[in-house]
């Protein structure tokens, strides 16, 4: 029943709001669908901890305790974004009107990706999993490029084109395993089921399943953003809607890096941890010493954002590549973290953005005076996004840290504090320079034209609640919060953290 | 006497679809017009739906008929209607001067070739599989597909490319594991009708704001 209401709630709500030919309505629709989701997620999260396994519809829906941590990600992410839209989406970044219909467009979208990364997180045969992550790719494309300009055109073009590629390769991957499956004695119609795979996932051949965890870590790397196949990202993500950047960083990613965990899982079943470990370390660290210059010379704020994104992914793809259980409950909580963090920073630049009509950060200046809330919450997510103590993303940075010490990854953790701490400063100066900069070059006639105050009431409502979240996490954590985690590091590395 | 007739052409007949299969795909990294290009791509699939159709026969599996009827509806009829709408409502019926141009592609396609079946050779891949013989096919297939992606300008022919490079991977399923679950193949067969109509929409997109369909023109996001 829950299940049901599960899946049904977003097409219901998308359906709806195709309906109402007054603007005002969608809103209000839009929040009511996604605040009913929520509630269900959280009695749906209660029943994970009581039963740990949730089976469904025939054994193709298979929820445990690490698809809940995501299906909460998605839910209050999904939320915050209906929240801050109400505001947001009315306005057009160039101050033209809105047309009706390709706001109801906008939302049925919407809706329709938060279904569809629901059913990857929740798909028990992996097969469909690769279905759901290609298909919130073509959805997600016409989010990506809802204001037609040519350069949202562009960006659009590229992430269809790119992830459509990598995802072929994860098929490889899946074929793959299949066909490891079956050779070694399964069952034909069950050889594609997650639960049945990890079941017989120790007679794999260990050649073949590292070949086909190769093809796996490319293809949803590529959807994860990882380096070097992230180059899709900070376009997409600059070129989006706001709340659709925060949607896109928040939680896609972390789908992305759900599948490939779930596969390396089933891979350690034959191969040991060692080897899937060596690749998630490679890449995470790549990613986040890739993403340092490009952090140090950005000049667009939703771009910085945007690779601050691929500079978290690799933290949490090295967190599990460290493959401590320390290490992994940090990867996890910085999961839960970053959306959080990052959906703040989204939605005040996206304000700033439409203040100023630029997201050209020389051009954005002094942002405390003329917006008092969101310069305020910018520089204080920009502290935390940084990773500054009492804010819960220092928190597991640093679980991520000591696991690496602890483990002996002396490399692994020098080069990782050394781009932290790097990061740390170019984030700080570009924040700093928006928020509290003084604008020496503007005349007064441009200054005259930015009259005071936010853009909207329920923008603010939107970034206060992850703001209160990270501050909260990052001195309590409630207890069934911690079980959710601990039972997903169980899941991940067959034993918990106590 | 008829089941001894089916025994004696089905080898022959799979692998004149192999090798058909093989030549088509030459024949779209050889070509300049966008037109005979779906063609050839619709006669390729033709050729994966055969193959499909006699592991099917062959082996008695009515979930493996399903998948080959799918194919054909999808493969032969859906996309190369909905390209060569794209090509009509576009107007651009050649690739003019793409990065690498027909001839040496084709070269490029040869030299593949060659690497494929001489690395497959080794004992190593010869593990995974040769229960059809289509193994090496399909992963030419594969980097013929990424090839024509990569040395193409105009979007509609990278869309083919992808597609190619989907077929081989087809290909690789029908011979390693004679098909995916039933479930499993059509979810994948829905993300390819709606992949083409959604990339055809864009394709017409960025005619409409570039006035061209030249992937190269898109190159204002930088840093």
């Amino acid at each position: 029943m829950d299940i049901t209401l599960f899946f049904l709630i977003p097409i219901i709500t998308a359906i709806l709001c195709l309906i109402p030919n007054n603007i005002r309505w969608l809103a209000p629709i839009q929040i009511a669908g996604t605040s009913f989701l929520f509630l269900v997620v959280i009695r749906l999260l209660n029943n994970i901890l009581q039963y740990k396994v949730i089976k469904a519809f025939n054994n193709l829906i298979y929820i445990d305790a690490f698809s809940g941590l995501l299906i909460l990600l998605i839910s209050t992410v999904g939320l915050l974004v209906s929240l801050y839209s109400a505001g947001y989406m009315t306005k057009s970044p160039e101050g033209k009107t809105v047309s009706t219909w390709k706001l109801k467009r906008y939302y049925f979208l919407l809706n329709i990706f938060i279904l569809t990364m629901l059913t990857v997180v929740t798909a028990n045969n992996i097969g469909l999993v690769w279905v759901g992550i290609e298909i919130t790719t073509l959805v997600s494309a016409f989010l990506v490029g809802y204001y037609n300009k040519q350069t949202s055109i562009e960006a659009a073009w590229k992430y269809i084109i790119l992830c459509t590629v990598g995802i072929a390769f994860a098929m490889i991957g899946i074929i793959l395993c299949y066909y490891g499956a079956i050779h070694s004695g399964g069952i034909e119609s069950l050889s594609l089921n997650w639960d049945y795979l990890l079941s017989i996932g120790n007679k794999f051949d260990p050649s073949i399943m590292k070949l086909a965890f190769v093809f796996i870590l490319i293809g949803y790397g590529t959807k994860a953003g990882l380096a070097p196949m992230h180059s899709w990202l900070p376009d997409a993500h600059s070129e989006a809607p706001t709340p659709v950047s925060a949607l896109l960083s928040g939680v896609l990613l972390k789908c992305g890096i759900y599948s490939i965990i779930r596969f390396s899982i089933l891979a350690n079943e034959s191969l040991g941890a060692a080897f899937t470990n060596q690749m998630l370390l490679f890449f995470g660290i790549l990613s986040i010493g890739l993403s340092v210059p490009f952090i140090i010379t950005q000049h667009q704020i939703k771009r910085l954002l945007a690779y601050s994104s691929l500079e978290h992914i690799g933290i949490i793809v090295t967190g599990f590549g460290i493959g401590n259980p320390i290490s992994i409950f940090g990867a996890l909580f910085h999961m839960l973290n970053h959306a959080m963090v990052k959906t703040l920073m989204f939605f005040s630049a996206g304000n700033l953005a439409l203040k100023f009509q630029t997201k050209d950060m020389s051009k954005i200046k002094c942002a405390v005076n003329i917006m008092p809330f969101t310069g305020t919450v910018l520089l204080i997510g920009g502290l935390a996004l940084a990773g500054s103590p009492p804010f819960s993303v220092f928190l597991s940075e640093f679980y991520i840290i000591k696991a690496g010490i602890f483990e002996k990854h002396w490399v692994i953790s020098t080069l990782f504090l050394l781009f932290l701490v790097i990061i740390f400063g170019a984030l700080m100066h570009h924040i700093m320079g928006v928020t509290l900069g003084n604008n020496l070059n503007n005349t007064t006639e441009e200054k005259a034209n930015i009259q005071k105050g936010e853009v909207s009431k329920s923008g603010i409502v939107a970034s206060l609640i992850p703001l209160l979240i990270i501050c909260l996490l990052g001195v309590w954590m409630p207890q069934s919060l911690f079980k959710l985690l601990n039972a997903s590091v169980e899941i991940i590395t067959g034993k918990g953290i106590l | 006497m008829t089941n001894l007739l089916i025994k004696e052409l089905t080898p022959s007949l799979l692998s004149y679809s192999t090798v058909i299969l093989l030549l088509m795909s030459i024949l779209i990294a050889g070509s300049n017009r966008l037109q005979s290009i779906v063609k050839f791509y619709a006669f390729q699939s033709l050729c994966l739906v055969v193959i499909t159709l006699i592991v099917g026969f062959s082996t008695s599996n009515s979930e493996t008929i399903r998948i080959a009827t799918i194919t054909f509806i999808g493969k032969c009829l859906i996309i190369p209607l909905a390209l060569n709408f794209v090509i009509n409502k576009t107007q651009v019926h050649k690739e003019v001067d793409p990065i690498i141009s027909p001839p040496t592609t084709v070269l490029i396609v040869c030299i593949l070739i060659a690497l494929v079946y001489g690395l497959t050779s080794t004992p190593n891949f010869a593990k995974i599989a040769y229960s059809l013989g289509l193994f090496d096919t399909a992963i030419s297939i594969i980097l013929i597909g990424l090839l024509i992606m990569i040395s193409r300008r105009k979007a509609l022919t990278q869309i083919v490319g992808l597609y190619v490079m989907e077929n081989g991977i087809f290909a690789l399923t029908v011979d390693t594991v004679f098909g995916m679950p039933f479930v499993v193949e059509m979810g994948i067969s829905l993300d390819l009708f709606i992949g083409v109509l959604i990339m055809g929409i864009w394709v017409l997109r960025i005619k409409q704001s570039f006035d061209s369909i030249d992937v190269s023109k898109l190159s204002k996001l930088k840093g």
